[in-house]
């Protein structure tokens, strides 16, 4: 009895220690550009075109950043950013919740069906299809680099998914609830504000963050229809640092990291919400 | 008697008037749904349905800049008798696909292994994933910064390490050779998206009941017996969903190629997304352009389309 049972006990063991070396490799491997470019950021410019190259820095430095922040237009790319992130999720939550609370509470299943499918439709429309369309129509308005076309541009991908999302998370909110605050005389946007969005704040927040992270990383739209440095979220702004054929390392490296921060950060503290709001968008489609 | 008929009467008035209360209430609820529904609706249709038809009519039509505004002239379908005919977009979607069929089989075999890790172990998954998430988070056109660093062929640290193991002897030039920039493309791409497709997987690894795996043990079957016959069979809607989304996104493909290459060298990685953008804001060639998005909007339709009938037939049959 006791031979099998080391055997299988050695078995597992091995199985796990392979388990954690494919885990482990492979992240090491994936977070070997973030940290490579860490180190970068953090080097003098001489030392960025060492060879061996180092991955702690021997002259730690913070010039880089000191540079990038005065020399370069990234802290006003920043606020853009931050601008038409708040732009989009305001606009995507507001239409999204009111359509999701009306289609999930005061439609028959039929109708339900008809809108979400034109919703969906919506969604599968390729965003390069549209850049152009946006540009002309834009150009019409008048509205042609401002935050508003990137907000509107940025919020239609999202909307759909938003009331899908946010349609599931209300149809399970129990139909007795809603009756009871009816009786105690809540109106239909006192039921929404009083029931119905304390009950799907967790959904909620799932999806704001995905919204932040998708908008806060668009690139697309934000090429094609901002001109000017004030518009200019800071993926666009990052783009100059690619175009010339001097490239100063440090700047283009710390440029990332400071650009990138901001989603990190969003992400650490939301980590659960995030998968959540992965793995709901996967369910609903 | 006259109490019965008292009785009689409040009861008909208290009917009469719940009936009239609750259709005007009812009429009142179906004008509350109209009006949080219709902005939603509304909003999808001028922002979405009217630049779709703008883009259909722009592609059959011949744009004209004149005196700062756009004159267009039908042409029918003659752009894209000239886009078929085009070589510069038959060499794109020749790229766009082949991007498609290397990265997807790649990140979704690779997510799949990950997502079978993660569901073997209990202590440290929550560091393991949040580590596997952060690409994802981290935006192509800043990713784009790292990964130019890491390509550079006299300081990058990825010809620095080939070289220093031997398994190269000239540096790799990984953005500027033809040969080598598109794989450079999906190597960035396979970064970026693996994590995402491992989340799904390993939601659905986790939806997947134990006993299952304890009757298929007791039934005697092995380990590849038990992959094959339980955990694929089971998480077959997830694969099919990770398939449609990556096959979906990386036929849209831009912002790596924009940032990277734009492209080049010559047109080696030129794709869909980065050609039509080009035609149209560095050429003023708006109508061709929109012939492009077009057919670049037909595929992904198409292709959506396919897997969702796919999923109907899974999550029924």
């Amino acid at each position: 009895m006791r031979v099998p049972s080391t055997q299988w006990r050695i078995k597992a063991e091995i199985g796990k220690f392979i388990i954690w070396t494919i885990l482990v490799g492979y992240t090491f491997l994936a977070l070997v550009p973030v940290l490579w470019t860490l180190s970068t950021s953090f080097k003098p410019r001489s030392e960025t075109l060492e060879m061996p190259p180092s991955l702690i820095p021997h002259n730690f430095t913070l010039d880089n950043y000191v540079k990038v922040f005065q020399k370069t237009p990234i802290l006003l790319s920043l606020r853009n950013s931050s601008i038409i992130v708040a732009g989009t999720l305001f606009l995507c939550l507001t239409l999204g919740l009111l359509a999701a609370y009306g289609l999930s509470k005061f439609f028959n299943f039929n109708s339900q069906k008809f809108f979400l499918y034109f919703a969906l439709a919506t969604r599968a429309v390729a965003p390069a299809a549209l850049v152009v369309p946006f540009m002309i129509i834009g150009r019409r308005l008048h509205i042609l680099d401002t935050f508003l076309i990137l907000i509107l541009a940025d919020s239609y991908m999202w909307l759909p998914f938003l009331i899908w999302l946010m349609k599931g998370f209300i149809d399970v909110i129990p139909e007795e609830l809603v009756d009871a605050s009816k009786i105690d005389g809540c109106s239909n946007l006192g039921i929404l504000r009083r029931v119905i969005i304390p009950l799907s704040i967790p959904g909620l927040v799932s999806v704001a963050i995905l919204i932040f992270i998708d908008t806060w990383n668009e690139l697309l739209f934000a090429m094609a229809l901002a001109e000017s440095i004030s518009v200019k979220p800071i993926t666009t702004t990052m783009t100059y640092f690619y175009t010339d054929i001097y490239t100063v390392y440090g700047w283009m490296t710390s440029a990332g990291i400071v650009g990138v921060i901001p989603a990190v950060i969003f992400m650490l503290f939301f980590q659960r919400y995030i998968v959540k709001g992965v793995i709901a968008g996967a369910v609903k489609g | 008697m006259l109490r019965k008929e008292a009785n009689r009467n409040e009861i008909f008035l208290f009917a009469s008037y719940s009936i009239a209360n609750s259709s005007m209430l009812k009429r009142k609820n179906v004008f509350f749904a109209y009006v949080v529904t219709l902005p939603a609706i509304i909003f999808l249709l001028l922002v979405v349905g009217y630049p779709v038809f703008y883009l259909f009519q722009l592609a059959m039509s011949e744009a004209r800049v004149e005196a700062g505004s756009l004159n267009l002239k039908w042409v029918g379908l003659e752009n894209f008798r000239i886009l078929f005919q085009d070589q510069y977009f038959l060499e794109a979607l020749k790229h766009t696909l082949y991007i498609v069929v290397t990265s997807i089989p790649v990140s979704v075999i690779l997510a799949l292994v990950l997502a079978l890790c993660l569901d073997k172990i209990r202590r440290g998954r929550g560091i393991m994933q949040t580590a596997l998430l952060l690409p994802w988070m981290i935006a192509p056109a800043l990713g784009a910064a790292m990964w130019r660093w890491l390509y550079n062929d006299q300081f990058g640290l990825i010809d620095y390490v080939l070289r220093l193991i031997g398994v190269i002897k000239q540096p790799i030039l990984w953005l500027s050779d033809p040969n080598v920039a598109i794989n450079s493309i999906v190597i960035c791409d396979v970064w970026q998206y693996t994590p995402f497709c491992t989340i799904i997987l390993f939601a659905g690894l986790q939806n997947i009941p134990t006993d299952l795996y304890d009757a298929a043990g007791i039934d005697g079957a092995n380990a590849l017996q038990v992959f094959w016959y339980v955990t694929l069979r089971l998480l077959k809607t997830q694969i099919l969903f990770v398939l449609l989304i990556r096959t979906v996104f990386t036929l849209r493909i831009f912002d790596y190629v924009y940032t990277l290459t734009r492209g080049g060298p010559g047109r080696s990685t030129e794709v869909l997304a980065t050609y039509l953008y080009t035609t149209a804001f560095s050429f003023a060639k708006f109508d061709y352009s929109a012939t492009i998005a077009v057919i670049l909007l037909l595929i992904t339709s198409v292709v959506a389309l396919g897997y969702v009938m796919l999923f109907r037939g899974v999550t029924e049959g």
